[in-house]
């Protein structure tokens, strides 16, 4: 995935996670400093995902990517960003919020 | 027994069209709404034929059934015909022999234009909104796409820089590429605050003050092009609109008006406010070239003659006029292009 490698190009570590199961575990797992989550996850939208995971404590910080110009942000510690997103800007609130380590999601 | 007189003073004031005909269709009573429609006065409209006058000959046989059918009872209809004057009318015909035995069949009509050119702007809005929430999904699907193909670019770009530093022609395709899509992604913002509408939220609010609101919000755009926006003195008036729509649909309004006053020396758009009846209607002027065409489809989403506009300012002022049962119009008077953009006073919202 792109967006993978453009992080780890940024110097990230990236950990993978594809649906919902392993996108929980991992999140849970990891302890990763940020994740990046699509907000149309294969079996589960992205906003019920991040409520889903608060149930486990709370979640890092998260990035939701949607495709909805205003999408309400659904817990605190979820920011929104639509697609296309703009790549500088991800850049800018990864560097303000994250460690090195970012689950993808 | 003797014939009753026709009481004219009592047809005459009603804001229907009557006719009363004898058995051929010969009109013997003629209204006086009858008199201002057809421009005829009711001296030479006797004796003359209803269907001449009122159905296009193709559609006599039509009217002759309805005649035949109408009983004392039942009137039959209706029969709809557009008139002369471009008015729209509903017949229906009746008999009522008993008071007035030479009149055989009373036509009574009225004028169905206002009630038919409202119909058609719900129609029209209703189609709208069906349109926009299938384009609001395409939008929306259209992102997925669009931010993977930003990523790839993205993507390409650094490899490229790292393998051949400098500003390489691969390069500045996948620059280009870039900017297209972040062009293809503003277009769908736009889009989407107008295809999402949010409902309608009328306010008893000074026009006046709404108007200053959408000034001020042009008011870069009017000095980046060197252009004085002019609003003419006048009194505040209250009315019920929606105040976020009303501005944006001036602001709209004021957009344009800037971006063709900006194309000649005469740098001035002006803005000024009309009470007309029960509506205020808010006018904007430029003296720039003006419309292509008088028939050119300026109100057609995407439709625009500007570089870089997104046709579809037009379409959010109509559309704003239509949420408030009122009208956008425009003419070109002295060398000058004049929008008008018509509000009820006292809340028109058709949703």
């Amino acid at each position: 995935m792109a967006l993978q490698e453009l992080l780890r190009d940024e110097g990230y570590e990236v950990i993978s996670a594809t649906g919902r199961e392993e996108g929980v575990t991992l999140a849970t797992m990891s302890h990763a400093d940020v994740i990046i989550a699509d907000a149309r996850l294969p079996g589960l939208d992205g906003v019920a995902w991040v409520r889903e995971l608060s149930r486990y404590g709370p979640p890092p910080p998260t990035i939701l990517l949607c495709t909805r110009a205003s999408c309400p942000p659904p817990e605190s510690g979820v920011v929104c960003m639509t697609k296309p997103i703009d790549l500088a800007r991800l850049f800018r609130v990864l560097e303000r919020a994250a460690g090195p380590q970012i689950l993808v999601a | 027994m003797t014939t009753p007189p026709i009481p004219h003073e009592l047809i005459d004031g009603l804001e229907v069209f009557i006719c009363g005909l004898d058995e051929r269709g010969t009109i013997l009573v003629f209204n006086r709404p009858c008199e201002h429609l057809t421009g005829l006065a009711r001296d030479h409209a006797v004796g003359k034929s209803w269907l001449e006058l009122f159905a296009i000959h193709e559609r006599h046989d039509h009217v002759h059934e309805l005649w035949s059918r109408a009983t004392a009872g039942r009137p039959a209809g209706p029969y709809e015909a557009l008139c002369r004057n471009g008015r729209s009318l509903r017949w229906q015909f009746s008999r009522w022999e008993q008071r007035h035995p030479s009149i055989a069949l009373w036509a009574v009509g009225f004028d169905i234009t206002d009630e038919r050119e409202a119909l058609a702007r719900s129609r029209e809005l209703e189609r709208m909104v069906t349109l926009g929430n299938l384009v609001a999904g395409l939008t929306h699907e259209l992102r997925n796409p669009l931010n993977g193909a930003l990523l790839q670019l993205a993507l390409a770009e650094r490899h490229e820089v790292r393998k051949q530093g400098g500003l390489t022609p691969t390069l500045e395709a996948i620059v280009q590429a870039t900017g297209e899509i972040r062009r293809i992604s503003m277009l769908l913002d736009d889009f989407l605050v107008f295809v999402r509408p949010l409902p309608i939220n009328l306010e008893r609010v000074g026009v006046r003050r709404i108007v200053e609101r959408a000034i001020a919000r042009g008011g870069a755009k009017a000095q980046a092009a060197a252009v004085t926006i002019v609003l003419e003195p006048g009194d505040e008036v209250a009315a019920e609109v929606d105040p976020v729509r009303v501005e944006t649909a001036v602001y709209h309004l004021l957009a344009n008006a800037i971006d063709a006053a900006s194309e000649l020396d005469a740098r001035e758009v002006r803005i000024r406010l009309v009470v007309r009846g029960n509506a205020i209607v808010i006018e904007v002027e430029d003296r720039g070239p003006g419309l292509p065409s008088s028939d050119a489809p300026i109100f057609e989403p995407f439709f625009t003659t500007k570089q870089g506009g997104t046709g579809l300012g037009l379409t959010i002022v109509e559309r704003v006029a239509a949420e408030h049962d009122g009208r956008i119009s425009h003419e070109r008077r002295d060398g000058a292009t004049v929008f008008r953009l018509e509000l009820q006073i006292v809340g028109g919202a058709s949703n």
